[in-house]
């Protein structure tokens, strides 16, 4: 079945426990995650005629992009982590309910403002240790 | 809640003033004070500052010149910490210079990205299987579009603030970003600038900057 984006919730906290209400990001608009793996060739001459190959190391990266929010705490949280190089664990539950914390480091803050828009705020993030299921 | 970009406003520096025994109030546990005054708490970095510490208020004690080694100034925001607790009754004021902020006329559009290099420092055994990282170097590029001549003298006083001439010199910049009674300052140079305009349109300067930390303080950052 098929979900629609606006039910996701995106929470920020400065620790690796279960996100509340208050800690949900405002202003977001659109958030993605990337979560990669690192491929290893095992491939010898002992074998076939095709590649062979096996999973190496996790990461992910991510951004989240959305309005400029002055007064937001949570958007301070992640601009506080860009500046003093701490993690940011940041929850993003797809269904509302479902999905993974990720102890994100905050690599890139873009704002921007055009005299006719709303100030942008862009968040790049890139993980840093294992994600946590939650609930 | 959003906030419309039209509310905001781009300034530049203006001419180093020099200031005296500006009083100051405390921010937080008897280390930090700030400047009282919030148009002088941007410091020119090139100046010295001196910071005075009278330890008992207004009791029987007077102000004691503070060692440099002792605190750590904030240019940016105007703002000295202490490595110290100083005591309650404690109150700081400080000499130096700062810099007046200046309106930059005819700016339609702005963007600025900070950003870190990322090191990878996973090792044996990588809890998870997951990479590890830090944070790195601190840098910051941006943008301006401006569609006022950049030979303009922004500055309406006696100084001068002409972005052609701060472009040509090399000289450094402060850019200021102020909306939504929240400002972000950065010391800039100026890389390049484009003049477009088409016969149908308006001239249109575009230029970007990169950051440039001076020899003091904090390259750039965001107001508290």
């Amino acid at each position: 079945m098929s979900n629609v984006a606006h039910l996701r919730k995106v929470y920020v906290r400065t620790d690796n426990t279960a996100p509340t209400a208050p800690d949900e990001l405002d202003g977001a608009k659109d958030c993605s995650i990337d979560r990669t793996r690192d491929t290893l060739d095992t491939t010898n001459f002992k074998g076939g005629d095709t590649r062979t190959k096996a999973m190496g190391l996790k990461d992910a990266s991510g951004n989240i992009s959305g309005d400029w929010l002055p007064a937001d705490t949570i958007q301070t949280i992640l601009r506080t982590g860009y500046e003093n190089g701490t993690l940011v664990y940041v929850t993003v539950l797809n269904d509302g309910t479902t999905g993974f914390t990720y102890p994100m480091l905050v690599t890139d803050i873009k704002e921007g403002g055009a005299v006719a828009d709303l100030v942008s705020a862009d968040f790049s993030l890139t993980q840093s240790g294992a994600p946590t299921a939650r609930p | 809640m959003s906030t419309a970009a039209h509310t905001g406003v781009i300034r530049g520096p203006g001419t180093s003033t020099a200031f005296t025994l500006e009083p100051t109030t405390k921010l937080t546990a008897n280390t930090r004070y700030q400047l009282n005054t919030d148009a002088k708490r941007l410091l020119d970095p090139a100046v010295a500052v001196v910071v005075e510490v009278d330890a008992d208020g207004a009791g029987a004690g007077g102000y004691v010149v503070a060692a440099p080694a002792t605190y750590t100034v904030d240019y940016l925001y105007g703002i000295v910490t202490f490595l110290a607790d100083q005591g309650a009754a404690a109150v700081v004021r400080v000499s130096g210079s700062y810099l007046p902020v200046i309106d930059l006329l005819g700016v339609t559009s702005w963007d600025f990205t900070a950003s870190r290099t990322v090191l990878d420092d996973t090792s044996l055994p990588a809890p998870g299987g997951c990479r590890t990282k830090k944070l790195g170097l601190k840098d910051l590029t941006g943008s301006l579009a401006i569609n006022e001549l950049l030979t303009l003298d922004n500055d309406p006083g006696a100084g001068s603030l002409i972005l052609q001439t701060v472009h040509e010199n090399g000289t450094p910049f402060l850019f200021e970003r102020s909306v939504g009674g929240k400002r972000f300052r950065a010391w800039v140079l100026l890389e390049s600038t484009k003049l477009e305009g088409g016969v149908d349109a308006l001239v249109n300067n575009n230029v970007t900057f990169t950051g440039a930390a001076r020899a003091a303080g904090a390259g750039f950052g965001w107001e508290a």
